[in-house]
C-alpha cells in the first residue's frame, strides 16, 4: 500500500487497558477496501453468534477508508458492532471531521473491546493511545460533553465520539455523537460504547496521510469541483428537508405510526420553509466537502427561542413530526435535538414513541405505567416528557428503551400489530406502500429496516434499467435486480467511505479515480460493484450464522395487511403474492438459494468461499492472520 | 515590491477545511488539515468556523523574534518567508505569533509564503472564502468568484 491508508489499527481492550497496532494486510485492501468491508470482514472473525451484543465479548469499531482523511471530498466514518438491536451486522455512518481525525492520528480505525470497571474515555493524540477516566462527564447530554472535553483538554481542536446518557442506560438504539454532532445513528452502537462503559473516543492528530500521486489527485480535485459548480444541488439548498414535499406528495411520509402516508401541509409546517425562516443561519460542511448540506441555526420564535443545533434533516421531520402528529417546526426541532443530546438516534425514538401512543390508544398501555403521561398523537409535551423517559429508562421508557420489537413481545395482547419494524430495526420515513422496491429493500437490508442500503424509489418511478433488467413503476416484477444492486454499489461505496449525497458530485468513476490517485490501486466500475457483491453476501453469511433466514426478510404487519389509506398510492398494501415475487427474484439476481443461502458457486465467484467454510460458517483466513 | 495578502470571510466559510488539507498537502507531501498554515477556527460545538490566515504583518513579530534572522520578505509578492537554510529550529516565531499559523516541520519552522503567489487554498476554497488582493491595487488576484451561497440564502 502506497498512499491512502495508514496502515494499520488500533485494538483496545478495555478489560486490561492494554492497546496494540494491528497490520492492515494489503490484501484486505484489495478485496474490502476499508470501512463496511473491513468491519464485516473484522466483525466476522471477532464476534461470533455465541456473543451477546451488549457483553464485552462484541466489539465497536471506529473504521475509515483509504479515501478518508484526504481532500476528496464527502469521505467520512463507519461505526461496525454487532447490533443490540437487531443482532444483525450493524454499520452506521457519520460525516463530519472525526474519522479524518483518525486518520491523522495514524489508525485506519480502532476496535475496541471489554469493559472498564469504571466510566473511562479514550484520549488518542498522535502516537499516545490512553485509557482515562470519564467520572466528570459520566452523565452529561451530548453537547455537555464536547464543552467538558474541551474544557478539560484547553483545545478546541480535538475531534469527539462520545455517547449521551442514553447509551449509558443501554437504549438499544443509542447513537454515537461525532463532532461536530453528527451521528453514527442506527442500531445502537451507542449502547454498546455504554456497556464498555466507554464515553468518548478522543482524537488530536498529527501524522500526515500519504497519498501515491498528489499531483494527479489535486487534478482530480479541481474537475471535481468545477462540476459541482456547474450542478444545482437540492441537498446545498436544504439538506434533507425538501424530501418532506416529495414524500408527502407521494404518500411516503410516515404520519402516526406509520398509519398513513399524507400529512396535510406538512411542508408548510415542518419542512423547508419554517426551517429557513425561523432556524437557519449559515451552511455548514462536513471535511472536503462542497455541498455543505448542515445548516447551523438558532430558533427564533415560541417557547424554543434560543435553541441551538444544526438542520432538522429528513428522517427527524418524518419520525418525529409526521409519525407523531407534531405539527409546529419548534416542538419537532425541541424534541429532534433533545434526542441528539440524550444520544438516541431519531428514526427509531420516533417509531417507538409512535408505537407507545398506538398502544395507549388502544389500551395495551395503562396511564400507571406511563407514569401518569396522558399520551396523544400531536401532544408535544407528553411526547417529549416520554423521550425523557426512554433515555431514563423510566416507567415504560424502560420498555421502549430496548426498540418495538422487544416491547411489543414484553406487552404481549397483540402489541406486535404496532410494533413497526424488520429484524427488530425501526422503519425509517419512507413509509413503503407505493413503492414496491422500498418494501423489498426494507425486507433484505443487512442491518434490518435500512432506506439507505439502496433508496431504490425514484429509479422504481422512472423505470430506469440496471445491469440484467428494468423496473417498472408497481410492478414486482424487475425490483429484485435494482435492489440488489444498489445495495451493491452502496456497499463498494460505504467501504472508501463515501457520503450518499457526495454521489451527487463524486460519481463512481470519479471516485475511483480519486482511489486509483491516493493508493495507487486502479480498480474498474466492474470491478468495483463486485466488491460491493462480495461485500454484501459477507453481511448475509454473518447474519446466517446469527441464526437469520429468509423467514426474516420480511415486511411489518401493518405493510403487509392493512391498505394505504391515503394518498396517490391509496389502497396499496404488499401482498405475499408481491413479497414472494420481489424476494425470489431478488435471491435469483445474487445467485442465493430460495433459502436465502449464498448458493457455493456465487461464493466461489467472489471469492469467499475460501474465506468462510459454509458447513461450520467458521471464517478460514483470520483477519491478523491473513 | 509586490504586496500580496489572504483576505478571508466569516460570512462565506462553511468549515470544510479543504483550504487545511490541500495547504497541509504542500507543507508536509500527506493530509493532516491540524498541519496547516492557516486554520479554521473552531468552536466548542463545532459550529463556529471562521478562517485564520497568515497576516504577512507590516510589523512581523515572528521576524522580531527570531533568535537567527531567518525570515525575510519575499520581493515578487510581498509574504513573509523562512529561509530554511537559516532557521535553527528555536522556535520564537510560533511563541510570538498570536494567530499560531506557523508549524513545526522536523526540526525547522515553515509558515505561510502564499505559495510563490498562486495559493492553493485560494484556488481550492469551495465557496470563495479566502481571496487573494493586491494591496496596491485593491484587485482581487488570483482569486476565483465564490459561488453565490445558495443553501441558507446567505
Amino acid at each position: 500500500m502506497t498512499g491512502g491508508y495508514c496502515g494499520r489499527l488500533l485494538l483496545v481492550d478495555m478489560d486490561t487497558g492494554r492497546t496494540d497496532d494491528m497490520q492492515v494486510p494489503s490484501r484486505a485492501a484489495e478485496r474490502y477496501l476499508g470501512g463496511k468491508g473491513f468491519g464485516v470482514k473484522l466483525l466476522y472473525d471477532l464476534v461470533g453468534p455465541e456473543i451477546d451484543p451488549l457483553s464485552p465479548d462484541n466489539v465497536v469499531m471506529f473504521l475509515t477508508g483509504p479515501l478518508t482523511g484526504t481532500a476528496a471530498p464527502a469521505m467520512r466514518g463507519v461505526v461496525v458492532t454487532k447490533s443490540p438491536l437487531s443482532g444483525t451486522f450493524c454499520d452506521s455512518y457519520y460525516g463530519g471531521h472525526f474519522a479524518h481525525e483518525l486518520k491523522y492520528s495514524g489508525y485506519d480505525g480502532v476496535i475496541v473491546r471489554g469493559r472498564a470497571s469504571n466510566p473511562a474515555y479514550l484520549y488518542i493524540d498522535g502516537g499516545k493511545v490512553e485509557i482515562r477516566d470519564a467520572g466528570f462527564m459520566w452523565g452529561k447530554d451530548t453537547y455537555d460533553t464536547y464543552d467538558a472535553i474541551k474544557a478539560a483538554l484547553g483545545d478546541n481542536r480535538v475531534k469527539i465520539a462520545c455517547i449521551g446518557p442514553a447509551g449509558e442506560r443501554l437504549v438499544r438504539f443509542a447513537c454515537v455523537d461525532c463532532s461536530p454532532h453528527r451521528q453514527a445513528g442506527r442500531g445502537g452502537a451507542g449502547a454498546v460504547m455504554g456497556s464498555k462503559n466507554l464515553k468518548a473516543i478522543v482524537v488530536r492528530g498529527a501524522s500526515a496521510v500519504p497519498v501515491s500521486d498528489s499531483v494527479r489527485l489535486m487534478d482530480i480535485l479541481h474537475r471535481c469541483h468545477e462540476r459541482a459548480r456547474s450542478r444545482p444541488n437540492s441537498h446545498t439548498q436544504a439538506g434533507t428537508t425538501g424530501a418532506v414535499d416529495f414524500a408527502n406528495e407521494m404518500g411516503f411520509f410516515p404520519v402516526r405510526n406509520y398509519k398513513y402516508g399524507t400529512m396535510e401541509n406538512a411542508s408548510d409546517l415542518i419542512g423547508t420553509s419554517p426551517q429557513r425562516e425561523r432556524f437557519w443561519l449559515r451552511d455548514l460542511a462536513c471535511s472536503g466537502c462542497m455541498i455543505r448540506c448542515t445548516k447551523h441555526g438558532i430558533l427564533k420564535g415560541g417557547r424554543r427561542r434560543g435553541l441551538e443545533g444544526d438542520t432538522i434533516e429528513y428522517e427527524t421531520l418524518g419520525l418525529i413530526g409526521g409519525n407523531l402528529g407534531l405539527q409546529r417546526f419548534e416542538e419537532v426541532a425541541y424534541a429532534g435535538n433533545l434526542c441528539d443530546r440524550l444520544g438516541m438516534h431519531t428514526i427509531s425514538t420516533g417509531s417507538a414513541v409512535g408505537f407507545a401512543i398506538e398502544c395507549y390508544d388502544n389500551g395495551l398501555i395503562s396511564r400507571d405505567e406511563t407514569g401518569g403521561l396522558d399520551l396523544r398523537f400531536g401532544d408535544s409535551d407528553s411526547i417529549i416528557s416520554l423521550i425523557g423517559k426512554i433515555a431514563a429508562r423510566e416507567d415504560i421508557g424502560d420498555l421502549l428503551a430496548d426498540g418495538v420489537k422487544r416491547a411489543a413481545t414484553a406487552l404481549g395482547r397483540g402489541a406486535e400489530d404496532y410494533a413497526v419494524h424488520v429484524k427488530g430495526l425501526e422503519v425509517p420515513a419512507w413509509s413503503p406502500r407505493g413503492a414496491n422496491s422500498m418494501g423489498l429493500e426494507y425486507m433484505t437490508s443487512d442491518r434490518g429496516a435500512c432506506h439507505m442500503r439502496s433508496w431504490p424509489i425514484s429509479a422504481e418511478m422512472s423505470g430506469e434499467s440496471y445491469p440484467g433488467g428494468r423496473a417498472t413503476y408497481r410492478d414486482p416484477h424487475g425490483i429484485g435486480g435494482l435492489v440488489a444492486w444498489q445495495q451493491n454499489l452502496s456497499a463498494a461505496c460505504w467501504s472508501l467511505v463515501q457520503c450518499d449525497f457526495g454521489r451527487d458530485v463524486v460519481d463512481i468513476e470519479m471516485a475511483l479515480e480519486f482511489l486509483s490517485a491516493a493508493t495507487g490501486m486502479d480498480i474498474s466500475p466492474h470491478e468495483f460493484a463486485l466488491i460491493g457483491e462480495r461485500i454484501w453476501n459477507m453481511t448475509r453469511l454473518y447474519n446466517l450464522r446469527e441464526g437469520f433466514s429468509a423467514r426474516d426478510d420480511t415486511l411489518p404487519k401493518r405493510f403487509r395487511e392493512e391498505p394505504l389509506p391515503d394518498g396517490p398510492s391509496r389502497g396499496h398494501r404488499f401482498t405475499d403474492e408481491i413479497c414472494d415475487t420481489m424476494r425470489s427474484e431478488y435471491y435469483r439476481y445474487r445467485g442465493w438459494e430460495e433459502s436465502g443461502v449464498p448458493s457455493s458457486e456465487r461464493l466461489a465467484e467472489l471469492g469467499l468461499e475460501e474465506m468462510v467454510d459454509t458447513s461450520t460458517m467458521e471464517s478460514t483466513t483470520i483477519w491478523n492472520l491473513d | 515590491m509586490a504586496s500580496l495578502r489572504l483576505m478571508t470571510s466569516f460570512d462565506l466559510c462553511t468549515g470544510c477545511k479543504t483550504c487545511e488539507m490541500v495547504c497541509s498537502l504542500r507543507s508536509t507531501g500527506g493530509f493532516n488539515a491540524n498541519r496547516a498554515l492557516l486554520r479554521i477556527e473552531e468552536d466548542r460545538q463545532g459550529f463556529g468556523a471562521d478562517p485564520v490566515v497568515c497576516a504577512q504583518c507590516q510589523n512581523p513579530l515572528c521576524e522580531r523574534a527570531c533568535l537567527f534572522s531567518a525570515f525575510e520578505r519575499d520581493e515578487r509578492t510581498g509574504a513573509i518567508v523562512i529561509d530554511s537554510a537559516t532557521c535553527r529550529g528555536c522556535g520564537m516565531c510560533d511563541r510570538a505569533c498570536p494567530l499560531h499559523v506557523i508549524q513545526k516541520k522536523g526540526r525547522k519552522y515553515v509558515k505561510c509564503d502564499l505559495c510563490g503567489g498562486d495559493p492553493l487554498c485560494v484556488r481550492f476554497c469551495p465557496t470563495g472564502a479566502i481571496t487573494l488582493i493586491d494591496m496596491d491595487t485593491g484587485r482581487v488576484g488570483t482569486a476565483r468568484q465564490g459561488d453565490k451561497k445558495e443553501g441558507t440564502g446567505a
